[in-house]
């Protein structure tokens, strides 16, 4: 499968994917059809994980999102934890700034609701 | 008469009906306040009301009293903040101070309309929501936490002059709506109220903390549906809460999809406004009542009295009585109720 590489616009993070595992997300989400830019996304995500890499990364480094990218992220996150049926591990990274208390207790609190372990990662 | 010479009585000076009294007074009408307390009374005669917050700060004196029953005239616009477990008394002193065409306007929390009605005359009746958000930080020191707009109606009826007089007269403090289905609006709000201050009061979680859990969330989606089943047999059509939450589409679909679908919505309420505090829960951990009975009490009780079946509901109202009686701790594991087991599987 290809990498998925989509540039940072003004409302829309950086994302770049790619089948050896490193999945990074990277900007802010403040995008108003949140839909039709995260269907692309996951499309690609639902094809990864029918043959992930042994281990996956999730780089998740955003400096603010809005409710709708809230979504994606838990539907997204979601569907990665599959790569578990297939006997693969992996690892997500939550990056926030220094002092940004509202990033890391969003990263928080999504790793409860997912029941997932997050690495959280402080930008100095 | 013109609208600056009517005279006005706001019933309770906790944050909304000080903030309320304050910008009408500033606005220049003529507003007198009853508040509970005679050491209050004297702040709010001889210092004012301070009011800061989101729409600016200003002071305000006006004339205060302890009871309704110490005011001298009849008024010709009351409005009634009082909470809603003082509701019934307030109305019950305010009938003698009441003219043929003086109207009321209800702000409490819950349903409290159709009770004031009773007491006091529907034709005296308006709904209210208060759609924005106050604390009060010390007696006389009131906060506009956040903005927001009123909606009023009536209950039995569609819109008059009288009511566009109330629109301009609280428009002087922020946006009025006026609609001709106010019990849908209202009970719209009480639903909300009804799972995230009554779960935040028998937790003792913050909304956000409330929202990891799975067994919470569950009983929020099924507080909704009891009410929204009930709404249907009181012939209310209940409006989306804050234009945004649809109960009748949240509550749709039975099947693995649509459940992870309300999830989601309720995940992403929980992330927004994660440091949200149940109102309930901070009267309980002040050793007040809560005003559970106009809540999911409200809920119940019809319930009861239309043969609509309402568990979950009514397991909430009892359980949150027993802790303002003191017979039951405030802690998350009042979600493992065996009453509330089934709805788990």
């Amino acid at each position: 499968m290809d990498e998925l590489f989509i540039k940072a616009t003004k409302n829309s993070p950086e994302i770049a994917l790619s089948p050896d595992g490193t999945l990074s997300f990277k900007g802010r989400s403040i995008h108003e059809n949140a839909q039709d830019f995260f269907n692309t996304v996951l499309d690609w995500i639902d094809e990864y994980i029918n043959t992930p890499a042994d281990t996956t990364f999730v780089d998740l480094q955003l400096e603010y999102f809005n409710s709708a990218t809230a979504k994606y992220i838990i539907v997204m996150l979601q569907k990665l934890k599959e790569v578990r049926l297939k006997d693969k591990k992996y690892y997500v990274n939550w990056f926030y700034e220094e002092g940004d208390e509202d990033i890391l207790e969003r990263g928080e609190y999504f790793a409860s609701v997912l029941d997932m372990d997050f690495n959280f990662v402080e930008i100095t | 008469m013109a609208l600056k010479d009517k005279s006005i009585l706001v019933v309770g000076a906790g944050s909304i009906g000080g903030i309320a009294a304050a910008f009408l007074k500033k606005a220049g009408y003529n507003v007198e306040i009853v508040c509970k307390y005679e050491d209050y009374r004297d702040i709010i005669s001889n210092e004012g009301l301070k009011v800061s917050g989101v729409k600016g700060s200003f002071s305000e004196k006006m004339r205060a009293f302890v009871s309704v029953k110490d005011i001298a005239n009849k008024k010709d616009i009351i409005l009634l903040a009082v909470k809603a477990t003082d509701m019934v008394e307030a109305a019950e002193d305010l009938k003698p101070f009441l003219k043929r065409n003086s109207l009321v306007i209800s702000m409490q929390n819950g349903i409290c309309e159709p009770e004031l009605g009773r007491i006091l005359g529907n034709d005296h009746i308006v709904g209210c929501i208060v759609g924005w958000g106050a604390t009060m930080n010390k007696a006389g020191d009131l906060e506009m936490t956040s903005t927001g707009d009123f909606v009023i109606g009536y209950i039995d009826r569609i819109e008059d002059e009288r009511l566009k007089e109330i629109a301009e007269l609280l428009g002087t403090i922020l946006p009025v709506r006026i609609t001709g289905n106010i019990m849908g609006h209202l009970y719209s709000k009480l639903i909300i109220n009804s799972c995230i201050t009554s779960l935040g009061a028998i937790t003792g979680l913050l909304l956000g903390q409330m929202m990891r859990m799975s067994r919470a969330r569950r009983l929020f989606i099924e507080i909704i549906r009891e009410a929204i089943e009930l709404a249907d047999v009181l012939q209310i059509k209940v409006e989306d809460y804050g234009n945004k939450l649809n109960y009748y589409e949240f509550i749709s679909g039975r099947n693995s999809y649509f459940d992870v679908k309300r999830h989601i919505t309720l995940i992403l309420m929980g992330l927004k406004y994660r440091r949200l505090k149940s109102s309930s829960l901070q009267s309980l951990q002040r050793g007040k009542l809560t005003e559970i009975d106009y809540l999911n009490g409200y809920i119940s009780a019809s319930g009861r009295e239309y043969g609509i079946p309402t568990p979950i509901n009514e397991s909430i109202v009892k359980m949150i009585h027993e802790i303002e009686d003191g017979e039951r701790q405030i802690t998350p594991a009042n979600l493992d109720e065996e009453v509330f087991e089934k709805y788990y599987k």
